[in-house]
């Protein structure tokens, strides 16, 4: 896939991203951040992340988040729980 | 009748909100910006609003991918705040005004805008810290807010955005959809959002950007509605796009003279601004 620059409208990134995006959308209860602080590996695959979307989400690297399909709106909410030790 | 009386632009970042919930607006570095409101406040005494329309921007709150609207009216009798993320905050009610809602929204299906309606809405950030900064508390915390609310959501979020020229068009409409309510209502548009920024990028603020959209918007708005979306992302970064909220603001509050603006660059990470026009005929 080309570059996909934030904003702007590629069809192809748009169908990227939605299980990253809608794991994210969850953390805005105390709950869910609980049972992700708990487990981010395991609340992950309940929302069905791929690889690539699991990985990025442990590095909390925007660079790789982006370009997994993670939408800023939504990646707003992964980065108010706290990081795990070892990440960026 | 309705009644346009003026329009109000402002930044929305959490940062602002922040600071007025630790009572420390004198205090940041932004201070100048806060201070800038005091003529605001005047103004609102003098012009007395029943009703304020919010055009903002969801984060990631209320609306999901699941199923994004491309512009939302509120419709509801009242609407609450939620956890965003940052744990859950004191739990507010914003009331509405369903009746006025649902007059502007038949007359924006007759003008052919096909908006969604929500019968429930959890209030984003984006609105309720314009409303704070219109209505502060005498002390600590927020302030009652002494008027109705109707909240319409711009998609911000993922594109296909509306391009500029759409979002000012529904101004238009908007302020058309006021006029002609029978009933009496005096109303304030607020446009919340921008101006320049980027999340994720740190700094990305375009000074001269953000200049002209202040010129602009006083004097010749229809410019802004010139630019694409994608000409926005790259003059004002992605979240810079939050410009249509201001552009809705300033279509149905036409005309009209400032009564004052701020531009105070950075506010957190933002090229922050506001500025209020008061389009009162005959009264003042």
């Amino acid at each position: 896939m080309t570059d996909v620059q934030p904003g702007k409208f590629h069809p192809q990134a748009a169908l990227k991203g939605y299980a990253l995006n809608r794991m994210c959308f969850t953390l805005n209860s105390a709950e869910s951040r609980a049972a992700f602080i708990a487990d981010p590996d395991g609340y992950c695959a309940r929302f069905g992340l791929n690889d690539e979307e699991v990985a990025a989400v442990r590095s909390r690297d925007k660079k790789r988040l982006f370009a997994a399909g993670g939408n800023m709106y939504f990646l707003a909410k992964l980065d108010r729980v706290p990081k795990p030790q070892g990440a960026r | 009748m309705g009644v346009v009386i003026g329009g109000l632009g402002t930044s929305h970042v959490p940062m602002i909100g922040r600071a007025i919930a630790a009572n420390k607006q004198a205090e940041v570095p932004f201070a100048p910006f806060f201070a800038s409101f005091g003529r605001v406040h005047a103004w609102l005494d003098e012009a007395r609003p029943d009703v304020v329309i919010v055009f903002y921007n969801d984060h990631g709150l209320n609306f999901f991918l699941d199923n994004m609207p491309t512009f939302a009216i509120g419709v509801a009798h009242d609407y609450r705040n939620a956890d965003e993320g940052w744990g859950p905050p004191e739990p507010r009610t914003f009331r509405g005004d369903a009746e006025l809602a649902w007059h502007i929204v038949g007359s924006l299906m007759a003008d052919e805008f096909d908006v969604a309606t929500c019968q429930e809405m959890i209030f984003d950030h984006a609105g309720i810290t314009a409303l704070d900064l219109l209505f502060p508390a005498d002390g600590a915390g927020h302030g009652d807010i002494p008027v109705a609310t109707i909240p319409i959501m711009i998609n911000g979020v993922l594109p296909p955005l509306p391009t500029p020229a759409r979002c000012y068009k529904l101004g238009q409409a908007i302020g058309r959809a006021i006029r002609s309510f029978p009933g009496h209502r005096r109303v304030l548009l607020v446009g919340s959002g921008g101006l320049s920024h980027e999340l994720g990028v740190s700094g990305k603020i375009y000074l001269d950007f953000d200049r002209l959209t202040l010129e602009k918007i006083e004097h010749d708005p229809q410019a802004l509605t010139q630019f694409t979306n994608d000409e926005i992302v790259d003059l004002a970064g992605a979240q810079g796009l939050e410009l249509m909220t201001w552009l809705a603001m300033r279509g149905a509050a036409a005309g009209g003279d400032i009564v004052t603006s701020i531009y105070h660059a950075p506010i957190s990470h933002t090229g922050g601004a506001m500025m209020l026009i008061d389009t009162r005929e005959g009264e003042r």
